[in-house]
């Protein structure tokens, strides 16, 4: 049977992207992952095979993105980390401005809202894979997700769909 | 069938309309809502937005997953897979036979070579000191504010601003001679630098910062670009060793600067 260390590596990829888009810079949302890691190794036999590793490893993630904002609210900062959001690639390269507006409405979404969607739209987790990894139950994790939708939509996202989809 | 789909006759609600988009229903329940939709043109339209924001979340954030990963996180599990590569009962046994072996001499020291990994607040000491040896380390006519002939009165000036005791460690035994010092500002307040210097010209640094609430850390190590550091909070301050050299090599100088301290 694999050891943990060699599971790992084909998760980083999706915990790069997810965490970056939580978090919103690259920098931040690297020691988030290495963190994730780390936390992950030390912890290996609390993971229980064939047990859902990807779940287990979005589940560290979030209590660690956690317990950094609760340290981080508890200290005046320069700018939150919320304040600086950077996509997968350079600004100057989404031409689109129906991007602009989604990452500028993303920023605005409550951290709720944006762990929702964001499990949902970049990992496409089952609603009751989410409602484990964040402990809620799922009832709220789809009230949630549709909080976060519509409020996206309000923000810009409907004119650009609607011009897209010929509705 | 899972519990996250949606199935049967009963009326369309908001939520078949999510599981719709993401692909959770059954089939019986997709043709359901396929016909809904044929007779609502606001849900026609948020369904069409939310495909959207999907399509544009991933336009966004997909690419990092075809980015490299960056060297400090492959490091993270090729050295656990080291550690694995050990049967369990052989490593626990040896480790505390090595702990038993050094616990007179080294201590501390040793011991904290089997504590848990850092958190992201223990990183960012290592980030705040190597952001500061990159810095300084290249500087020809100021690397430092008080250079070594005013040692006293560097340690005095620094302890007083950190409010802590500072010193500065002799490294001269293992080729490194004290360049001086300077103050600097880190998230939690002062911080300051020593700098060391061997014969070569190479140079290494000593960063420290307040440490609030006391904590205890293991002895850690972390490598960013060519600069490589080992670290750890005790006391009212934490440490941080830095240099663009081996680690085998800045080892013996961390344990030296933290027997120093003790």
């Amino acid at each position: 049977m694999d050891a943990l260390p060699d599971l790992l590596p084909q998760h980083v990829p999706a915990l790069r992207r997810y965490a970056r888009a939580l978090v919103g810079d690259v920098q931040q949302a690297d020691d988030l992952v290495q963190d994730c890691l780390e936390r992950a190794l030390s912890r290996a036999h609390l993971w229980r095979r064939p047990g859902n590793l990807r779940a287990w490893l979005f589940t560290i993630m979030h209590n660690l993105h956690a317990n950094d904002r609760r340290r981080a609210a508890s200290r005046p900062r320069a700018a939150s980390i919320d304040d600086v959001l950077e996509p997968g690639r350079p600004a100057s390269q989404i031409e689109s401005m129906a991007a602009r507006e989604t990452l500028t409405a993303l920023r605005h979404l409550s951290l709720e809202h944006r762990q929702v969607l964001l499990l949902v739209a970049l990992e496409g987790m089952s609603y009751a894979e989410i409602a484990g990894v964040l402990d809620v139950p799922i009832g709220t994790v789809m009230s949630r997700l549709s909080r976060a939708r519509e409020r996206l939509r309000m923000t810009g996202g409907e004119r650009n769909a609607a011009s897209r989809s010929g509705v | 069938m899972s519990s996250q789909e949606r199935t049967g006759h009963g009326p369309i609600e908001e939520a078949d309309l999510h599981a719709y988009v993401d692909e959770r229903l059954d089939a019986q329940r997709r043709r359901a809502v396929e016909a809904y939709l044929e007779t609502d043109a606001e849900a026609r339209a948020k369904v069409a937005a939310w495909r959207e924001q999907v399509r544009l979340l991933g336009a966004l954030y997909d690419p990092a997953l075809d980015e490299p990963v960056p060297s400090r996180l492959t490091e993270v599990i090729a050295e656990a897979r080291g550690r694995w590569a050990r049967p369990a009962r052989w490593w626990q046994a040896a480790a505390a036979v090595v702990l038993l072996a050094v616990g007179a001499a080294g201590g501390w020291f040793a011991t904290r070579w089997f504590e848990p990994p850092p958190t992201r607040r223990e990183v960012a000491l290592t980030r705040e000191a190597v952001l500061a040896h990159r810095v300084f380390v290249v500087e020809k006519r100021h690397p430092v504010e008080v250079a070594a002939n005013e040692r006293d009165h560097l340690v005095t000036w620094l302890s007083r601003r950190m409010g802590a005791k500072v010193s500065a460690p002799d490294l001269a035994a293992l080729g490194w001679n004290l360049v001086g010092g300077r103050l600097l500002s880190a998230i939690d307040g002062p911080a300051c630098q020593l700098m060391y210097e061997d014969r070569a010209g190479r140079r290494i640094t000593v960063y420290m910062t307040r440490n609030p609430n006391n904590r205890e850390t293991a002895f850690l190590f972390r490598t960013e670009g060519a600069v490589r550091s080992f670290y750890w909070l005790d006391g009212p301050l934490g440490y941080a060793i830095s240099g663009e050299i081996e680690r085998a090599e800045l080892m013996p100088i961390a344990k030296a600067v933290y027997d120093n301290l003790r």
